[in-house]
């Protein structure tokens, strides 16, 4: 059983089309763990920052394939989570940012 | 906005505005917005990026240009609603800044002092009746005969007289002693308008084949020897009729000194004018004393001097001195401060009289008075109509040109007013002297 800071590993801020999402839908972008399921990133986003939670999609960030010379390597995959509130909710580390 | 005048002094002004909360929060978003369009930020486009991280973002810099949206434009509206002029760069007082809050500043600056009333009573100026001293139309006539005299030979050899016409070779002397190689030869009239005076006193007197010398420049820097190879004389003609028609358009001797007494008059009628409309702005300003703005007053001051010293530079340089020595060439004694502030002074106190009677009076130059000025100054002048406008039509010609005509037409409207002591020349030279301006006349 993962705790909730296991399965949110850090808020996707500062972006443009975070903002968007954000401005338009209602919609709060997350990294999480590539385990996590999206009833555990429900949970876990009304649990720490209390508010309801309509929706989750999830997609697999594919890592990039990186050189470090004449070495190749790849930066790990990684889950992104697209939270949408219920209406009038809104998580205030978000606002602050 | 609102904003309430302080008259501190009659030249300075505080002037409070205060901006409602509402036009503080428009002038930070219209700064947010102008920052966003350039600003480069991690995870947007350029200008993408939403003001409040913007905001977030560059807060401090914000602040400040949110001020220097606010206030120069809430101080110009302040200004034009208070029709007020400043004359110095304003001194500011900023309040805090926050959004949802009204801000306040003030500025204190100064303006140009102006008349409760204009007096006029009990000012009066001289003004001279002008006539042309019949001596000047001789002397003149004496130019012109002497200009038109012939030369020949003369009749008998006689000794060399002032007014002669001499050939001569010159040498210069070296080491006082040694003669260096003789200047080509060439023709002396000994009158002192045309020969230095050294030269005329050492060969008076002297005849053809003698030798003189004669040392020229104030200490006698440059030694001449000089011997006379040739001597004749010059033969004045006669001052009648036929000499008017020799020298010009005219049929009689009496003409042509009508004509000379005509333009004799007109210059000594534009120097009058100019002599009585100084005289009659000096009494009125003592009538009518004003404080002026002392930034304004050590503009002047200021400009005053460089204009000095950079005459007396070049008076230097034409003198021969070196461009360094030239250039440092600064006066800073205490009567020369003193007579450059009191002219500074003078100058400014005249300025804002004039405007304050323009302003008072409705008083204004027009296009038509500039094309009128142009008119006339090319008549008088000869010179084609385009080249006077290209000329004066623009830039701070035009500016000075407007300020002269506005002078004339503050003059013409204050000389009713005044009295004025009409009185005989006090002599033909004295009136012909223009009065002292500069501080270079004495300095």
């Amino acid at each position: 059983m993962r705790t909730l800071q296991e399965v949110i590993i850090k808020p996707l801020v500062m972006t443009e089309k975070g903002e968007i999402l954000k401005e338009n839908q209602g919609t709060y972008l997350f990294k999480v763990a590539l385990a996590a399921t999206k009833p555990e990133i429900k949970e876990a986003v009304e649990k720490l920052f209390k508010v309801g939670v309509t929706n989750v999609n999830t997609s697999i960030v594919r890592g990039k394939v990186t050189r470090m010379g004449r070495r190749m390597g790849k930066r790990p995959n990684w889950k992104k989570a697209m939270v949408t509130l219920r209406d009038g909710d809104s998580i205030e580390f978000f606002e602050g940012v | 906005m609102s904003f309430t005048i302080t008259h501190i002094s009659p030249v300075q002004v505080k002037i409070d505005v205060q901006v409602p909360s509402d036009e503080v929060a428009a002038s930070v978003k219209r700064v947010l917005q102008t920052v966003g369009r350039q600003a480069r930020i991690a995870g947007f486009r350029k200008g993408k990026a939403p003001l409040h991280v913007i905001k977030r973002l560059y807060g401090d810099r914000i602040n400040e240009d949110v001020i220097d949206d606010i206030v120069p434009r809430q101080l110009g509206v302040a200004l034009q609603e208070g029709e007020l002029y400043p004359l110095s760069q304003p001194q500011f007082d900023l309040g805090t800044l926050d959004e949802s809050q009204d801000f306040s500043f003030s500025a204190t600056f100064e303006v140009a002092p102006r008349l409760e009333a204009l007096v006029t009573e009990g000012v009066t100026a001289e003004k001279f009746r002008l006539k042309v001293n019949e001596a000047l139309i001789d002397a003149e006539l004496g130019r012109m005969q002497s200009d038109l005299a012939a030369i020949r030979d003369l009749e008998a050899p006689r000794a060399v007289a002032e007014g002669d016409v001499v050939r001569c070779e010159l040498r210069q002397v070296v080491d006082d002693t040694t003669e260096g190689e003789p200047i080509p030869q060439q023709d002396f009239t000994l009158l002192p308008d045309r020969t230095p005076q050294g030269m005329i006193d050492a060969l008076v007197g002297k005849n053809v084949g003698d030798k003189a010398t004669f040392s020229l420049g104030e200490g006698g820097e440059a030694t001449f020897a000089c011997e006379i190879l040739e001597h004749k004389e010059r033969v004045l003609p006669q001052l009648d009729d036929e000499f008017a028609k020799d020298v010009g358009d005219y049929e009689t001797l009496a003409d042509l000194r009508a004509d000379i007494e005509k333009r004799h008059l007109t210059q000594m009628e534009e120097r009058e004018s100019e002599r009585l409309r100084t005289a009659v702005f000096d009494a009125l300003c003592e009538q009518n004393p004003m404080e002026l703005p002392p930034t304004l007053l050590q503009k002047q001051v200021d400009a005053d001097k460089k204009r000095f010293a950079s005459m007396m530079s070049q008076m230097l340089r034409d003198a021969g001195a070196e461009d360094d020595e030239a250039a440092g060439m600064q006066r800073d004694d205490a009567a020369f401060n003193e007579r450059i502030e009191t002219d500074a002074a003078r100058l400014v106190h005249r300025h804002f009289l004039i405007e304050d009677i323009a302003q008072r009076e409705k008083l204004e130059v027009t296009d038509a008075d500039v094309d009128a000025w142009f008119v006339q100054t090319a008549e008088s002048t000869g010179l084609p109509l385009p080249r006077i406008r290209a000329e004066y039509g623009k830039g701070e010609r035009i500016m000075d040109l407007k300020g002269m005509l506005l002078e004339r037409k503050v003059f013409d409207f204050v000389l009713p007013l005044i009295t004025i002591e009409e009185k005989d020349m006090p002599s033909q030279g004295d009136a012909n002297d223009s009065p002292s301006d500069s501080p270079s006349d004495d300095g």
